[in-house]
C-alpha cells in the first residue's frame, strides 16, 4: 500500500511541475502574440518559478526515499540545472530583456515539458508493474 | 552592376549620330528626361498603380531612341528583368524588345510607379534607375570607362571616371564587340546574372588594350568592384602593400545617394539608414550575404533650416490609416476609383477614403490637391495626434535631478557647476510655463526640498530610513518652474555652499532612486542623476569589482560589464513603465560602476556621461554644455516606436537604448535628436514576391508644446534577386553602426575577443561571398577585391574593434570607460559613430602661420604615424575629444604664441585660452569650428606634446587606427590578414 501512496504522490507532484512549467510556457507565448506585456509576464513567472522548483526538488526527494532510483536519476539533471541557475541568479526574467532572451527561455521550458512527460511515461510503467504486484487493488483501477 | 544598366541604356538609347562622345551627348538626353519626369514621381497616384500618368511624359521622347537601343541591348537584357532570376540571356531577343525600351526610359525614379507590366516584369528597376547615376555622371560607366590608372594598385571601381577622350573609342569598340559578348555570358549563369546589371557584359578581352590605361600592377579589366593588389607570390605579402593607397575615410561619412535618388520621396537618409538599399528577395540571398541586414532610425534628427518635417493636422478626418496594417498615409499609396479609394503600399489593403478627405484625381491619375498635402509628397511627416491616440493628458516637460551631495561631488566641484548650468538653462527648458522640475539630493540620507511656489526660500526635508523610504510631502516636491521660479533659483543659489562643508562619503544611491522614482511616477518625465560614488548604502549597493585583473581572459570577464545587482534591471522596469527616462552623469575618478548604473539609462532610453577625474577646473565646460543640451535639445515625451515594412519581411532585433514593449513597440520615455536605433530584419517567406519593400518608421510622441504627435518616416526599397547589386547598394555607414552594436551586445554576454572576432568573421564571410561573385570570371588573382560601397568597411570594423568598448583586455581601457563607451556608441547615430570610429586628423601649422584659406591647408590625414610630423601642430578629432599635439620640433615662437609663457611646462596643466595675437586666434577659431560642426557632445581640448608619456600615448598614440595598438593589427597587416581568410 505505501508503494501505491507513493507512487500516487510522485504521480500528483508530476502534474503539478507540468502544469506550472506549461503555464510557463503559455506565458510566454502570450508575450509573443501580445496578450501581455513584459511586466505582466516578469511578475507571473518569477511567482511561480520558486514553486516549481520546490515542487521538482520535493519529487526528487519522493523518489529517493522511496528507493526508486532510476525515476531519481532521471529527475536528478533537472534538479541540477534548476539549482544552478538559482545560484547564479538566472531563474528570474526581467521586463527589460525579456525580448532578448524569449526563444531561450521558450526552449528550455520546452524541454523541462518534455523531460517531465518522459517521466511521466515512467512514472506509467512502474504502474503497471504496481498493478501487477499489488492484485489489482480498485483503487488502482481508477488510473 | 544594376546602376550602371541604365547608363548603358541611354548610351545606347541615344541617337546613333552622337557616337563620337557618348558621354557629352548622353547628358542632354539626361536632362530632358529628368525634367520630363521629375515632378511627376512625386505627385503620381492615380488608379490601380500610379504607372499610366509616370510613363505618359516619360514616353514622349522614348521613340527616337527605341530603335538603337533595341539593337544593342536586346541580346543582353539584364537578367534582374525577370524576377526569378532566369538568366535572361537566354531569352530569345524578341520577347524582349517590348520590354526593354519602357525598362529604360521608364526605370525613372518612380520606377515602382513604372508601368504595369513594367512592374511585373522588372522586379529591380529601382536599383537600375538612372536618374541616380544620371545626377552623378561621373560616377559610374563601367562598361565604359577607363579607369584612370590608379596610384598604385588601388582602383575605385567606378570612382571617379571622368569621361575621356579614349572613352569614345572604348564605346566604338565595345559596341562591336557586344554581339559576342552573350554567349560568353550564357556560358557562366553565375556571372550572367552578375553581369545582368552591367548589361553590356563585354567579353573581358574586349578590354584589355582597350582605353583602359593598365594601372600599376593591374590587369587593365573594366571591373565593377575595387581592389588591391597584394604581393602576388605567396609569403612575400608584405611586400605587397603599399598602405598609402588604402582607401581611407578622409571625405567622412559618404551616403550612396543612388538610394535616395532612386525614390526621392524617401525619408532623408539623416532619419533612416538601411544596411542595403537592396533587398534580397529570397531566404537562399540572405544567407550569402553575411553582413547585418537591418536599418538604423535616428527618428527625430536635427534637420538644417529649411528642411522641417511638416506637420498635418487632419483635425477632422482623424489620421488617414490603412485598416489593416495600420500603416499611416504616405508619398507611396495610390489613390484609385476616382480618388474614393487608396491602395496602402505595404499590405495592398484597398481602404476607403474618408469624405473628409477626398480629392478628385486629375487625368494623370494624381490627386488634384496634393500640393497641399505634405503627407503625400513627403517621406517625412508629423501628424497631430487626436485624443484616441492618448492614455491620458500629453505630459508636461518634467525634469527632475538627484544629486549626489557627498564629499567627492563638493570637492570636485561637480556640485557648484551644475547647480550653475541648471540654473542658467530655466529659461531655456523646453515647455514654456507647463515645465516642471524637482530636486532630490542624497549621501547617506536623502533630502527633500519643498519647493511650493509661496514660500521664498526651499524647504529641506530629510529622510534617513533607507529601508523603508517614504516621500515626506504628497506634492510640492516637483513644481512648476514657471511659478516657483524664484524658489527654484534660490535653491540652486544655496546648493553649493549648502554642502560645501559636507564630509559624508557614504552615497545612500538605491533609496534615492526609490525616492526619485515615487515622486515622477505620478507624471514620467526625466531624470537626471549625478553620482560621483560608488553606491554604498540601501537597496542597490555595488561593490568594487573593477579590479580584478584575474577575470580578464576568462568566462567571467563579462560579467563584469553587465549589472551586478538586479535591483537595476527592476528599477529600469519600473522607470520606462511611468515614462521615466533616466540619463546618468558619472563624475568620478574611481571605480563607479557604470556597468550597473548605465542598466538605468540603457532601458529607459536615457543616455550615460561619464566624465573620468572630473576636476571642475578642467572637465567644467565640457559637463555644462552637455548638461545645457541635455536640458534644452528638442525631446518627444512618453514615446513609442514601431517600424512596419511590407509583408514578407519582419523585424527581428532592435539594437539600442530603449525597451522592448512588445515584439515589435520600442518604449522610450525621452526621445531626443541624438538618439539613434538600430534594427535587424529577416524575410519570413522564401521569396518575396513584391518588387518593393516599403519601411515606415512611426513614432508616437508628446512634444514639449504638450501636443500629441506622429512622426512618420517612409522609404522604398527595391527587391533584387542578384547578390551583386546588394553589394553595390550597401551603406557602409549602417553596416558598421549595426556592426558595432551587435558587437558590444555580444561583449555583454561573452569575452572581448570573441566581440571581435565575431566582427570580423562576418567581414571575411562577406568578402569572401563577394570574391567568388567575380573571381572565376575575372582574373582576381591575388588581388583582394571587394564593392566599391564597401570600400571603407575594413576599416572601420579595425577601428570597431580598437575602440575604448571592445579593445585589447584588462588594460587598455578602464572597465568603466569600457563600460560607458559602449553605452553611447549603442545610442549613437551613424555619421557620428564613424567620426568616432575613425576621427579626423587635421596639420594646422601651415594654416596658422600663413593666412591662407582654412579648407585648402588643412586635410584630414590617415591616421598613422607616419602622418605625424614632428615639425607641425595637429588637431584630432573624435567628436568626444580635441587634441592638439606639438611637435617637437615646432618652433618655440608658435608655442609660445599659442600656449603663452608656459609652452615648455608639463602641458597636463596647461590649458589652451585664446590669447592676443593671429595664431592663438586661428587656432581658437578652427576648434570653435570644430566644436559647432557637432553640437551633441563638447570635445574637450587636450594639450599634447610628442614624446610626452603617458599622455600622448593615452590621448592619440593609442586612438591611431592604422598603427599597431596594444595587441591589435596595423591597417596593413588587418587587411592581410583578412585577405589570407578570404582565400582560404
Amino acid at each position: 500500500m505505501g508503494d501505491l501512496i507513493a507512487w500516487l504522490l510522485s504521480f500528483f507532484i508530476l502534474i503539478a511541475v507540468l502544469a506550472l512549467v506549461l503555464y510557463q510556457l503559455m506565458c510566454f507565448l502570450d508575450l509573443e502574440t501580445d496578450y501581455i506585456n513584459p511586466y505582466e509576464l516578469a511578475t507571473k513567472i518569477n511567482s511561480i518559478t520558486l514553486p516549481e522548483f520546490i515542487t521538482q526538488g520535493v519529487l526528487c526527494f519522493l523518489h529517493l526515499v522511496t528507493r526508486h532510483w532510476f525515476m531519481f536519476l532521471l529527475c536528478l539533471p533537472y534538479l541540477c540545472y534548476n539549482v544552478n541557475l538559482y545560484i547564479h541568479k538566472r531563474h528570474l526574467v526581467y521586463a527589460t530583456e525579456v525580448f532578448g532572451e524569449l526563444s531561450r527561455e521558450k526552449k528550455q521550458r520546452i524541454f523541462k515539458l518534455d523531460d517531465l512527460e518522459y517521466r511521466g511515461y515512467g512514472l506509467r510503467r512502474r504502474r503497471s508493474s504496481l498493478s501487477n504486484t499489488t492484485e489489482q487493488s480498485p483503487l488502482m483501477k481508477a488510473f | 552592376m544594376g546602376t550602371e544598366n541604365p547608363n548603358h541604356a541611354n548610351n545606347y538609347s541615344r541617337p546613333p549620330q552622337n557616337n563620337n562622345s557618348p558621354f557629352s551627348s548622353s547628358r542632354p538626353v539626361v536632362g530632358s528626361q529628368a525634367s520630363a519626369f521629375r515632378p511627376t514621381p512625386v505627385l503620381s497616384t492615380p488608379p490601380s498603380g500610379p504607372e499610366v500618368s509616370t510613363f505618359r511624359p516619360t514616353a514622349s521622347y522614348v521613340p527616337p531612341t527605341t530603335g538603337p537601343f533595341q539593337r544593342f541591348s536586346s541580346p543582353t537584357p539584364p537578367p534582374h528583368t525577370s524576377p526569378i532570376g532566369q538568366p535572361p540571356a537566354m531569352r530569345p531577343p524578341p520577347t524582349m524588345r517590348p520590354q526593354m525600351p519602357p525598362m529604360h526610359m521608364g526605370s525613372s525614379p518612380l520606377s515602382m510607379n513604372g508601368a504595369v507590366n513594367l512592374q511585373q516584369s522588372q522586379p529591380s528597376l529601382g536599383p537600375t534607375n538612372p536618374s541616380a547615376v544620371r545626377a552623378a555622371p561621373s560616377s559610374a560607366w563601367p562598361g565604359y570607362t577607363a579607369t584612370p590608372p590608379a596610384p598604385v594598385s588601388h582602383k575605385g571601381s567606378y570612382g571617379p571616371a571622368p569621361p575621356q577622350p579614349a572613352a569614345s573609342g572604348s564605346f566604338s569598340s565595345h559596341q562591336g564587340g557586344y554581339g559576342p559578348a552573350p554567349p560568353q555570358q550564357a556560358a557562366s549563369g553565375s556571372f550572367s546574372s552578375h553581369q545582368g546589371g552591367y548589361g553590356p557584359a563585354p567579353p573581358l578581352g574586349m578590354y584589355v588594350g582597350g582605353p583602359t590605361p593598365p594601372a600599376g600592377g593591374m590587369s587593365g579589366l573594366v571591373e565593377d568592384f575595387s581592389s588591391l593588389s597584394i604581393g602576388s607570390v605567396p609569403g612575400s605579402f608584405d611586400a605587397g602593400l603599399d598602405s598609402k593607397v588604402l582607401p581611407r575615410p578622409l571625405d567622412g561619412d559618404v551616403e550612396p545617394s543612388s538610394f535616395a535618388q532612386m525614390y526621392p520621396m524617401n525619408c532623408n537618409s539623416r532619419y533612416l539608414r538601411l544596411t542595403t538599399s537592396a533587398i534580397p528577395n529570397s531566404q537562399s540571398l540572405v544567407s550569402r550575404w553575411h553582413l547585418p541586414l537591418g536599418a538604423v532610425v535616428c527618428p527625430l534628427a536635427e534637420a538644417p533650416e529649411g528642411e522641417e518635417v511638416p506637420v498635418v493636422n487632419f483635425a477632422t478626418t482623424g489620421i488617414v490609416r490603412c485598416r489593416r496594417c495600420r500603416t499611416y498615409v504616405n508619398p507611396y499609396v495610390t489613390f484609385t476609383d476616382g480618388g474614393r479609394k487608396w491602395r496602402c503600399n505595404i499590405c495592398a489593403l484597398l481602404n476607403d477614403v474618408q469624405n473628409d478627405y477626398f480629392a478628385q484625381l486629375d487625368a494623370t491619375g494624381r490627386r488634384i490637391d496634393l500640393d497641399q498635402r505634405p503627407e503625400l509628397t513627403k517621406g517625412c511627416v508629423e501628424f497631430v495626434a487626436p485624443a484616441e491616440y492618448m492614455v491620458r493628458p500629453p505630459m508636461p516637460p518634467l525634469y527632475f535631478f538627484l544629486i549626489d551631495v557627498s564629499i567627492n561631488s563638493v570637492r570636485s566641484g561637480m556640485l557648484e557647476v551644475i547647480a550653475q548650468t541648471i540654473k542658467s538653462c530655466l529659461d531655456k527648458l523646453p515647455g514654456s510655463t507647463r515645465t516642471q522640475i524637482g530636486f532630490i539630493t542624497f549621501d547617506s540620507t536623502i533630502h527633500f526640498y519643498n519647493m511650493k511656489s509661496s514660500l521664498t526660500q526651499p524647504q529641506m526635508m530629510v529622510v534617513s530610513d533607507l529601508d523603508d523610504i517614504f516621500v515626506p510631502l504628497p506634492d510640492d516636491l516637483l513644481v512648476n518652474l514657471s511659478e516657483s521660479r524664484s524658489v527654484v533659483d534660490a535653491f540652486l543659489d544655496s546648493l553649493p555652499s549648502m554642502f560645501q562643508d559636507n564630509v559624508n562619503v557614504e552615497s545612500a544611491f538605491g533609496p534615492a532612486l526609490k525616492a526619485a522614482f515615487m515622486v515622477m511616477s505620478q507624471l514620467g518625465g526625466k531624470l537626471l542623476i549625478f553620482q560621483s560614488t560608488l553606491p554604498s548604502l540601501g537597496v542597490g549597493r555595488l561593490r568594487l569589482r573593477g579590479d580584478d585583473i584575474r577575470a580578464y581572459g576568462t568566462d567571467k570577464e563579462n560579467a563584469l560589464r553587465i549589472p551586478e545587482d538586479p535591483f537595476y534591471k527592476q528599477m529600469a522596469a519600473d522607470f520606462t513603465k511611468y515614462q521615466v527616462a533616466v540619463n546618468v552623469y558619472a563624475v568620478s575618478d574611481k571605480y563607479t560602476d557604470i556597468a550597473s548604473l548605465g542598466t538605468l539609462a540603457k532601458y529607459t532610453g536615457g543616455q550615460v556621461y561619464y566624465y573620468p577625474s572630473f576636476h571642475a577646473a578642467i572637465h567644467k565646460d565640457k559637463l555644462k554644455h552637455e548638461l545645457a543640451r541635455d536640458l534644452t535639445r528638442e525631446t518627444a515625451w512618453e514615446a513609442v516606436m514601431r517600424i512596419r515594412c511590407g509583408k514578407g519581411v519582419r523585424f527581428t532585433s532592435y539594437h539600442g537604448n530603449f525597451m522592448l514593449r512588445s515584439t515589435d513597440l520600442l518604449a522610450l520615455p525621452a526621445v531626443d535628436c541624438d538618439k539613434a536605433y538600430a534594427m535587424q530584419f529577416a524575410l519570413e517567406e522564401t521569396l518575396l514576391t513584391t518588387q518593393i519593400v516599403y519601411f515606415q518608421v512611426a513614432l508616437l510622441h508628446t512634444s514639449s508644446c504638450g501636443e500629441r504627435r506622429i512622426r512618420v518616416h517612409t522609404a522604398a526599397a527595391s527587391v533584387v534577386a542578384d547578390l551583386g547589386e546588394m553589394y553595390r547598394q550597401a551603406d557602409t555607414g549602417a553596416i558598421v553602426s549595426l556592426l558595432g552594436r551587435l558587437a558590444i551586445e555580444k561583449s555583454l554576454s561573452y569575452k572581448l575577443e570573441e566581440a571581435r572576432n565575431a566582427i570580423q568573421l562576418r567581414i571575411v564571410k562577406a568578402l569572401k561571398e563577394y570574391r567568388n561573385l567575380y573571381a572565376v570570371q575575372h582574373r582576381v588573382g591575388t588581388r583582394m577585391i571587394y564593392p566599391d560601397s564597401l570600400k571603407y568597411l575594413l576599416l572601420y570594423a579595425l577601428a570597431l574593434c580598437k575602440s575604448t568598448a571592445l579593445r585589447g583586455g584588462y588594460a587598455d581601457s578602464q572597465l568603466d570607460e569600457r563600460c560607458a563607451a559602449g553605452f553611447t556608441m549603442m545610442a549613437l547615430p551613424v555619421k557620428k559613430m564613424l567620426k568616432l570610429l575613425y576621427p579626423s586628423l587635421l596639420r594646422v601649422d601651415e594654416y596658422l602661420v600663413k593666412s591662407d584659406d582654412f579648407e585648402k591647408l588643412c586635410r584630414r590625414l590617415p591616421l598613422a604615424a607616419q602622418s605625424l610630423d614632428s615639425r607641425g601642430i595637429y588637431i584630432y578629432d573624435d567628436g568626444f575629444r580635441l587634441v592638439v599635439w606639438f611637435g617637437q620640433m615646432v618652433s618655440p615662437d608658435i608655442s609660445r604664441n599659442l600656449v603663452g609663457e608656459d609652452f615648455a611646462a608639463d602641458f597636463s596643466r596647461v590649458s589652451l585660452v585664446q590669447r592676443e595675437n593671429e595664431m592663438s586666434r586661428k587656432l581658437m577659431g578652427i576648434i570653435k569650428k570644430l566644436r559647432e560642426a557637432d553640437t551633441s557632445y563638447y570635445p574637450l581640448c587636450h594639450l599634447v606634446r610628442q614624446g610626452e608619456q603617458p599622455r600622448e600615448g593615452f590621448f592619440l598614440l593609442s586612438n591611431l587606427v592604422e598603427e599597431q595598438v596594444g595587441g591589435m593589427n596595423s591597417y596593413v597587416d588587418w587587411i592581410l590578414q583578412i585577405h589570407r581568410q578570404v582565400q582560404q
